[in-house]
């Protein structure tokens, strides 16, 4: 099986578990898969997302007042999107 | 959601409700009316202050590494001094001298509670009182009749061990910059209106700021989103 995109809850006393939804494997910024593009909270530039091996989420490049920085991609509720290989 | 009912409610358990939920500016006349000593003060230090604490490593709350605090380059331009709170990261900023800044996690305010702006610090307290505002406690009664009078300072006030007042031109806006006795809100989006610290991360900050210097409250995310 290849890649499979999940929600990471927050909330996981809440909202335990995880959602699948799509699976790609395109992991260069600028090329992540559309399913994850269309999950992005529409605030993000989503064309400097990557993912990272440190906690296998999607991350974009912020540009901060101070800094630009990565900060972990998010949904329209806030969840960070991620991905497992099965 | 959660459903307090106000008979059987302790005060330690509404201290901690409420400061896990709330992490409120600061009203009018205090009521609260004891000071504590410098004695006293050192020893709350201590109390929320980790055994063998390295600002940049100690985690014994369990943060998201990113929101320790960690010296970084700065954009060029900014005024050395000043502070800028980046509502979407969740870092504060601290400006130094020759290039870089000291940034922090923080959690803010709930929803539009949070006020984006410019204000300048005229205020810092150790170890500071707390009372909620009369919109606070019209919002939720529950939580807050039983403290409207004020909350005496130490390590449950939702203010925590050090808190910055944020001041337009010579009116106090009630936002404070403070520790808080909820780490883990870090993050998030916790409070009324202030923007929140670590208690020990909060303590080393303070000493560093300088009353007179400006404070800028970038706008938070769904602030992006509403106006694009």
């Amino acid at each position: 099986m290849g890649r499979k995109f999940f929600n990471s809850f927050v909330l996981p006393a809440i909202l335990s578990g995880c959602t699948a939804v799509v699976g790609t494997e395109d992991t260069e910024p600028g090329t992540i898969p559309e399913q994850v593009a269309a999950l992005a909270a529409p605030y993000q530039n989503v064309s400097t997302a990557r993912l990272l091996p440190r906690d296998g989420c999607y991350w974009y490049l912020h540009q901060g007042p101070v800094e630009p920085t990565l900060l972990p991609l998010r949904t329209i509720d806030g969840r960070p999107i991620c991905s497992a290989r099965e | 959601m959660i459903a307090l009912g106000k008979k059987g409610l302790t005060r330690r358990h509404f201290i901690v409700t409420a400061s896990a939920l709330f992490s409120p500016p600061v009203a009018g006349p205090l009521l609260a009316d004891t000071w504590p000593s410098e004695a006293q003060k050192s020893a709350w230090d201590a109390e929320v202050t980790p055994p063998f604490f390295d600002l940049e490593t100690s985690n014994p709350w369990g943060l998201d590494p990113r929101f320790l605090p960690q010296r970084v380059v700065a954009r060029a331009g900014l005024v050395p001094g000043n502070i800028h709170v980046d509502a979407i990261a969740r870092y504060l900023y601290h400006i130094e001298d020759g290039g870089t800044a000291m940034r922090y996690g923080v959690a803010i305010a709930r929803g539009n509670l949070y006020e984006p702006g410019t204000y300048t610090i005229r205020r810092k307290v150790r170890w500071p009182h707390w009372t909620p505002t009369r919109s606070m406690i019209e919002r939720d009664p529950e939580l807050y009749a039983d403290v409207e009078d004020g909350m005496e300072p130490g390590p449950e006030n939702p203010l925590g061990s050090r808190a910055l007042y944020l001041y337009v031109g010579e009116r106090d806006t009630y936002l404070r910059i403070h520790g808080s006795p909820e780490p883990r809100s870090i993050g998030g989006r916790a409070s009324s209106g202030c923007v929140r610290m670590v208690n020990a991360h909060m303590i080393a900050l303070y000493p560093l700021v300088e009353t007179g210097v400006t404070a800028y409250l970038h706008p938070p995310e769904d602030y992006v989103s509403a106006q694009s």
